[in-house]
């Protein structure tokens, strides 16, 4: 096992990629109750168009599927659900889908091994039949409609449709009622088959356990297996051009009070620099948006903002944006004065004063959140997308500069600016 | 009273202050906006930008303010996150953290029309907006309905009427001769806490005291029919809530089976709701039971396919019915048991989770251990379920359904 020393932390990372192409990382914490496992794939929503293992052409799946299956993966082929399974084991279990991967977790204080064991053991047992889809259909349309009942929900993926014309980040994770219809126990095995391979995933254990006592059940576990060997998977993206789809849209909800977001489209990179880039923006934007600037003081005492305000930054494969979220009684005014001020940030002189101090409650915020397993958990999934290692976050805080800044800053462009308004429905 | 959660397992240190009053319909909205007037301004810290600034210096400590009901009780918590002072190798962190907190409750000669104004906006714009949440809001209406007329059914926060009805006279003889004189105060300290910083909390803090009352909610009302009322919203996907009454609280020796109960019924998703309306009928994608312990009350809510609510409603009628005749196996049981260790051991691994355990025991005035309450929980039969099933009463079935549909 490769082992990874964080001393400022007191922490300890083991990592090890299996014969199979699995890798596995381990961070024992001694001190904790509970363990927390996560058995991830990098498969997301946004994989809607690749090349089949083993085959030479490309296929197009409908919108939602990686959600899909994440659902049926809990079908076993004896009829059993594998949620109930797991649960008697003792142990609170859980999966999600995001853009750009699906995770299987679980978190217990006892029946580690076994609860381990069957982690792995029903997410490499695919099982989908034709009747089994049409039952979970209904399920996952009663989740999208209860998603669409929500206004932040709407608003979130409001501005990125704004934002976006081709990337599929302009669809929800779940798909839509439409498009989950489409799918068939014939597609959820074609995409299990490309992104379920061991090669494509990626098993992260963090709490209290022995790292070699828990690599050699997962070694066990994994040699009981067969797999072919994997060639690196084919994967398409639709080009996205620089522009924006639309600048302002708007719908009716049942809100109280008029919602406003505001989008801003930004030039994507990837790795480690997107991260810092990521991280920069969001020094920026604490800079001129925060509590504590004048600005925000002003919109409160003017009536135009409440403790609903916040701003925020979407980073991800090929799309990149930072977004404001508000409710105001007048979303005219507020937007003018938003888009004005982030127009405007590239031609400020930035205070060094305030750029230390926000980086240093940034860096406070990133120690508090190494208190949860799962926020470490969730975290190190999440960097290790940018071939980053969670304990390396505060170094690249530290490396951001001044110049940083004003570098982001002038990324912002007045003609990338989207606006996504939902409006209070008027009564019947 | 100083209660200490001595600990080097997280990286941040928890300072909360826990201010303690009888709960009354009439000081709702007062006791809400007084931590949000607390932190807005101060002697010293003269604006909300400058109060801001002093937090993002303590390493962006995390400074944060709720009022809640606890049975009979109304209680202001107010809670300072800072990191561990030894990782950002700075010593003073914990006394300018302390002093800070000092000066959020005590620095306030005097308060402003326009401050109030202010609070007072923001307040009934988060009451308003908390209707924009469906699920959360039929919850609220069900609770609304079933206990009207009762302190439980009062929201916290006061209505909207109430918020508005706060004038800056009132305000200020509230928190001078009320908060400040009458409320009891309760410090706990979580963390890597030295005995030095422990003994400058006494310092700072010397009417921290703590006299046990009891908390219980024993209000109630006969049930002599089911209430069923439905309201009409624009959305997509009908709210189902149904809220019972089986008067077991925390002081009843039903209470560990009451809460197992729960968990067979509906707290996990080996439970009997989310398998047979959920997975067998597939009529919904959430469906959940909760009990307050406080009062004895259970909820049951729903997001349910809007053209099946009938079946829905007819499956968890069913599901409820044969807990109440017929015994759970042992199997079953043991799920629910080891579900809930598992949640009383993990909790350990919080530190938020920690400190309501410590807080929620010296209300009720208990002291159990982790294991003490294990043992209580093995010791459950199935039979125990059944007596619970027995005393549930249907209350209120609420249902916020889609308009047009």
């Amino acid at each position: 096992m490769n082992k990874l020393v964080y001393p400022s932390f007191n922490e300890t990372i083991f990592h090890e990629v299996l014969d199979n192409g699995l890798s596995v990382y381990l961070i024992p914490k001694r001190d904790y109750h509970k363990v927390f496992a996560t058995f991830t794939t990098n498969y997301g929503s946004f994989d809607q168009s690749f090349v089949p293992i083993n085959k030479d052409k490309k296929v197009n799946q409908p919108a939602g599927i990686a959600h899909f299956l994440e659902h049926k993966m809990f079908a076993m082929p004896d009829k059993t659900d594998a949620f109930e399974k797991l649960s008697s084991f003792g142990v609170n279990a859980n999966a999600y889908t995001s853009f750009d991967r699906t995770s299987y977790l679980f978190s217990g204080t006892k029946n580690i091994e076994g609860a381990l064991n069957y982690l792995l053991d029903y997410v490499q047992t695919p099982y989908f039949t034709p009747s089994s889809v049409k039952k979970e259909q209904g399920i996952i349309a009663e989740e999208l409609k209860m998603y669409q009942d929500y206004p932040n929900q709407r608003m979130f993926y409001g501005i990125l449709k704004n934002l976006y014309q081709k990337h599929p980040i302009n669809t929800e994770v779940g798909g839509t009622v439409d498009s989950i219809m489409k799918i068939t126990a014939k597609k959820l095995y074609q995409a299990y088959e490309t992104f379920y391979h061991p090669s494509n995933m990626v098993l992260t254990l963090v709490g209290n356990f022995d790292e070699n006592e828990i690599l050699t059940v997962i070694k066990e576990n994994q040699a009981k297996k067969t797999y072919g060997k994997a060639s690196p998977i084919v994967r398409f993206m639709k080009n996205e051009p620089k522009g924006i789809e639309k600048a302002y849209d708007e719908i009716e909800m049942p809100v109280v009070m008029p919602k406003l977001s505001i989008g801003v489209k930004l030039a994507p990179v990837s790795g480690k620099q997107a991260l810092k880039d990521d991280l920069a923006f969001s020094i920026l934007m604490d800079m001129y948006f925060s509590n504590s600037t004048k600005l925000y003081e002003k919109l409160l005492t003017q009536g135009l903002i409440n403790d609903s305000f916040e701003h925020t930054t979407v980073q991800e494969d090929g799309a990149f944006m930072l977004a404001i979220f508000a409710d105001t009684k007048d979303v005219d005014a507020l937007s003018d004065v938003l888009i004005k001020q982030l127009v405007n940030l590239k031609r400020k002189k930035h205070d060094e004063q305030a750029f230390t101090r926000y980086k240093r409650s940034m860096l406070g915020s990133f120690v508090m959140s190494l208190n949860s397993l799962e926020s470490i958990s969730m975290g190190f999934t999440r960097y290790l997308a940018n071939d980053v290692i969670i304990y390396d976050i505060p170094e690249i805080i530290e490396s951001i500069t001044l110049e940083d800044i004003d570098r982001v800053a002038k990324q912002i462009n007045s003609k990338r600016i989207s606006r996504y308004v939902i409006k209070p429905q008027k009564k019947n | 009273m100083i209660l200490v959660d001595q600990t080097k397992k997280f990286k941040t240190v928890l300072i909360t202050l826990k201010f303690k009053a009888k709960a009354s319909k009439e000081t709702f909205a007062l006791r809400t906006l007084l931590p949000s007037m607390l932190r807005a301004k101060t002697n010293q810290y003269k604006s909300r930008s400058e109060l801001n600034l002093k937090l993002e210096q303590l390493y962006g400590a995390n400074l944060q303010t709720q009022t809640s009901k606890m049975g009979v009780f109304n209680i202001i918590t107010v809670q300072l996150k800072i990191t561990n002072p030894a990782i950002v190798k700075d010593q003073s962190l914990f006394e300018d953290a302390l002093s800070f907190l000092n000066e959020v409750i005590y620095g306030h000669d005097n308060f402003y029309q326009k401050d109030l104004d202010l609070e007072k906006r923001l307040l009934i714009e988060e009451i308003r907006a908390k209707e924009n949440d469906k699920t959360r809001h039929a919850l609220s209406r069900l609770t609304d309905i079933m206990f009207e007329n009762e302190l439980y059914g009062y929201r916290t926060s006061g209505t909207k009427e109430d918020v508005n009805a706060v004038n800056l006279k009132d305000f200020k003889e509230y928190y001078k001769n009320e908060f400040l004189v009458k409320d009891e105060l309760q410090v706990i300290l979580s963390g890597d806490i030295t005995n030095e910083e422990v003994l400058f909390v006494k310092k700072n803090f010397k009417q921290a005291v703590f006299t046990h009352e009891d908390v219980l909610d024993l209000e109630s009302k006969e049930i002599n029919e089911v209430k069923s009322i439905v309201e009409f919203d624009q959305i997509q996907q009908s709210k189902l809530n149904i809220g019972y009454r089986s008067e077991i609280r925390y002081n009843d020796p039903l209470y560990t089976a009451t809460v197992l109960f729960n968990a067979a019924l509906g707290g996990y998703v080996h439970s009997r709701l989310f398998l047979n309306v959920r997975e067998k009928h597939s009529l919904c994608y959430y469906i959940s039971s909760i009990y307050d312990a406080y009062k004895g009350t259970h909820f049951i809510y729903s997001g349910v396919d809007k053209n099946r609510l009938e079946l829905a409603k007819q499956v968890i009628d069913e599901e409820v019915q044969k807990m109440s005749t017929i015994l759970i196996s042992e199997k079953e049981l043991e799920l629910s048991k080891q579900a809930l260790i598992n949640d009383l051991k993990e909790a350990e691994d919080s530190q938020g989770a920690r400190l309501n355990r410590k807080y929620n025991q010296l209300l009720l005035n208990v002291d159990k251990t982790i294991d003490e309450q294990i043992q209580t929980i093995l010791a459950i039969k199935p039979n125990d379920l059944l007596e619970v099933g027995k005393r549930l009463k249907k209350d209120t079935v609420f249902v916020l359904d889609v308009e047009n549909k």
